[in-house]
């Protein structure tokens, strides 16, 4: 299993590079592209929700983004500082969406459907996010 | 990365061509090239995605925000030339099923013009 852990400021420039690392990371323990490539999706709009509702999208704040990867199973938890994240339980409906002009939580759908499991907390001041991908057999 | 709009009309359509990554630092840039064909009265829009890199959420929100608009006024947001890892996250949230996707421009435009 490998585990690289990234401590990064709350800068938008750096969603780019830190989902390409992502994808990168999961290619190298065999994950299919398409899995890959998912991931580092759902990797990006949690860094972009993170920056955009806890950060107001400041740069002075911090963001630590560890990865835990092995053949079967990729986790990414990320950890920061700033406001906590109103994450809600609705279900999705695109037509809904486009009837109502909508816009908020495409990203957060994005996240759920990109990945396994994602769970969200608070402790300390500190938040968490956890995203996983389970491989199929 | 930075995101570069090409525009484009043929046959009082308006092709709106991004190249680059529609994401939260530039998607003012493609919510304006939107917002400006229908400020003009332009309804017929194709999006060429083929140099389209990545689009995000945000990105997503845009089209979103103008479709009902568009097909209001009897045009509509037709998307073409999608690479596959971007027709995937169009079809993560079920874009695909609501919006038109042609494979190529040449089907697109021919989309609107026998329209």
């Amino acid at each position: 299993m490998a585990e690289v852990l990234l401590r990064i400021p709350s800068s938008y420039l750096l969603l780019y590079p830190v989902s390409e690392l992502s994808r990168k990371i999961l290619l190298l323990y065999y994950f299919p592209e398409k899995d890959a490539t998912l991931f580092s999706l759902a990797v990006e709009e949690v860094l972009s929700n993170i920056i955009k509702h806890s950060y107001k999208g400041k740069e002075n704040g911090w963001i630590e983004i560890g990865w835990k990867v092995s053949r079967s199973k990729a986790q990414v938890e990320f950890k920061f500082g700033g406001t906590s994240i109103e994450i809600p339980n609705e279900e999705f409906d695109l037509k809904e969406y486009i009837r109502e002009r909508r816009k908020d939580g495409l990203g957060l759908e994005i996240i759920k459907r990109a990945t396994d499991e994602v769970n969200y907390g608070r402790e300390r001041e500190v938040n968490w996010w956890r995203i996983i991908k389970r491989l199929k057999d | 990365m930075e995101l570069e709009i090409e525009k484009e009309e043929r046959e009082n359509i308006l092709i709106i061509r991004p190249k680059g990554r529609v994401d939260p630092l530039t998607v003012e840039n493609f919510d304006s090239s939107i917002k400006e064909g229908i400020g003009e009265g332009k309804f017929r829009i194709i999006i060429d995605c083929s140099e389209l890199l990545y689009i995000s959420s945000a990105g997503l929100g845009v089209l979103i925000g103008y479709i009902e608009e568009v097909r209001e006024n009897r045009g509509d947001i037709i998307i073409c030339c999608t690479s596959p890892k971007v027709h995937e996250i169009f079809d993560l949230l079920g874009f695909t099923k609501i919006y038109k996707f042609f494979p190529e421009l040449k089907g697109a435009v021919a989309f609107f013009s026998n329209g």
